[in-house]
């Protein structure tokens, strides 16, 4: 069976800087996997070169394949198709992860209806905004109605991640990448979206790549977890 | 009173009190324009009454020396002012929004060259690009002027477009699009147009307020709007050299200029706030 995400020696380098040296792992469906490591050891870049997402100026080199289909030097259109269906990410900051301008519903929608429309089965009008509520409540966000109406400013920083981690689930992808979705929050609600994200990859069929700074807190959501060096100088 | 309601009151207040002064001296150019296509008190060429009157019954701010009523000029003045300040917007905010998006998605080389094109055009005033165009054009007309003002606008709102986008690029919003597999076109409609549009207004009607002067400008230099067409700059130019026997003719079209540019200002302000969730919010 493919992978979900195979790296095979995946090296990122700025110019003549290498920022990760040969990362090699891979993840089974119904895996989860944790990469720990300090700010800057390069987790976030892993996370954005398997999503073929580098910033411009960084160049990565190896192998990374999502679900089978080989990222690094596939151009940008070939790989539209595949995210959204094949990955999606939670950013660490919430404030910044969610549009200033644009009500909550609208952005959940977004996703959830072209995901719908990849499937078969465009949804619309009514019935995708009760989609829209039902995503919002199986996050456990209180008043669906109210949050959906709200923009992201009058929203706690718990509260916004929780919508991020909804607009990734709305894309129903067979690998969520949590790229430090914690290390923005007070520890109370750390341990809340910890209990959300790992809820979600224990009922459904969800595998998760996790990168966190720190161990994380209460159950540890990761099966296994990889240490990372800080890349050398 | 407590110092409560002395605090909150201003907040209240201010935008919806800045938004209604503007739609106020707006709309009433807006109006005037309008009703100057259907109605005009006297006819634009007709001498009306006696030369250099002054303000009366019969000509509500004067004649002007060859004896036309100035009120009929001014009106048709406001209908000029609108149509250049409207199409040099348009025609600047079209050209300059697609260059600066462009610049925005380009390479390294193509934004460089872009970026220095923009900065010549900057560098050159703004009238000396319109006269250019104007005179480098057979006839004098309102649309040359429209279209060379319009060209010279462009370049400051392909810069600033530029770099809002730019802003806006490296939000986590934009990655998380991306991951979700939102297309370029899309992402610049639903996420990128609509945040750099409160700066972008802003700009435009400060730009809208630039264009009506800069037309002024033309005509009082004679390379506007041809004369049976009254620009308030020609009924300026043409009250020159009367100003110390009637000042009438000098202060009004100065007058109407000033509020037009005024209101503008105040209505993009006062749209602001009003578009700007997190400023509407307080």
């Amino acid at each position: 069976m493919t992978p979900v995400l195979a790296l095979d020696n995946l090296s990122i380098a700025a110019g003549s800087k290498l920022l990760v040296s040969n990362l090699s792992f891979s993840l089974a469906r119904g895996e989860r996997l944790g990469l720990i490591g300090e700010s800057g050891s390069g987790k976030s870049l892993t996370a954005l070169a398997a999503t073929g997402l580098l910033p411009a100026g960084l160049s990565p080199a190896g192998s990374a394949k999502l679900g089978g289909t080989e990222v690094i030097g596939t151009p940008n259109r070939a790989l539209d198709r595949l995210r959204g269906t094949a990955v999606a990410i939670v950013f660490q900051e919430p404030l910044t992860a969610l549009d200033p301008l644009m009500r909550i519903g609208k952005q959940v929608a977004e996703p959830l209806a072209r995901r719908a429309k990849r499937d078969d089965a465009p949804l619309s009008g009514a019935a995708l905004k009760q989609a829209v509520l039902a995503l919002l409540a199986e996050v456990a966000l209180p008043e669906p109605e109210r949050i959906a109406q709200a923009y992201p400013h009058e929203l706690s920083g718990g509260q916004r991640q929780r919508v991020a981690i909804a607009m990734a689930l709305a894309c129903k992808p067979d690998l969520l990448i949590a790229d430090e979705p914690t290390t923005a929050l007070d520890v109370t609600t750390q341990a809340e979206i910890w209990v959300c994200l790992t809820g979600w990859s224990a009922s459904a069929t969800w595998h998760c790549f996790l990168s966190a700074t720190t161990c994380p807190l209460s159950p540890t959501p990761s099966a296994r977890s990889w240490c990372s060096d800080r890349a050398r100088p | 009173m407590t110092p409560a309601a002395i605090t909150a009151a201003p907040d209240h207040c201010r935008p919806s009190l800045i938004l209604w002064a503007g739609i106020v001296l707006v709309g009433l150019h807006v109006l005037v324009g309008l009703l100057s296509l259907v109605w005009l008190p006297y006819d634009p060429t007709a001498m009306a009454g006696g030369r250099l009157e002054g303000p009366s019954l019969l000509h509500w701010i004067g004649t002007d020396r060859l004896g036309r009523d100035l009120l009929t000029h001014l009106m048709i003045g406001s209908r000029i002012a609108l149509i250049v300040g409207l199409g040099a917007v348009a025609i600047g905010a079209a050209l300059g929004v697609t260059l600066g998006l462009l610049a925005a998605f380009a390479s390294k080389w193509l934004d460089d060259a872009l970026a220095a094109t923009l900065d010549i055009l900057i560098a050159f005033p703004t009238l000396l690009i319109a006269m250019l165009v104007v005179a480098a054009s057979d006839t004098a007309n309102l649309w040359s002027a429209i279209i060379a003002l319009g060209i010279a606008l462009s370049a400051i709102v392909a810069r600033l477009t530029r770099i809002l986008a730019k802003r806006v690029l490296v939000m986590d919003y934009i990655t998380a699009a991306r991951t979700s597999g939102s297309s370029w076109p899309k992402i610049v409609a639903i996420h990128i147009l609509p945040n750099i549009w409160p700066t972008l207004s802003v700009n435009f009607a400060l730009q809208f307020g630039l264009a009506v002067i800069a037309e002024a400008s033309l005509s009082y230099l004679g390379l506007g709007a041809p004369p049976p067409n009254a620009s308030w700059g020609r009924i300026l130019q043409e009250a020159q050299g009367t100003v110390y026997t009637a000042p009438l003719g000098a202060i009004a079209p100065g007058l109407a200029l000033v509020s037009l540019a005024i209101g503008v200002n105040l209505l993009a302000d006062g749209l602001r706030d009003t578009i700007d969730p997190t400023r509407r919010a307080r």
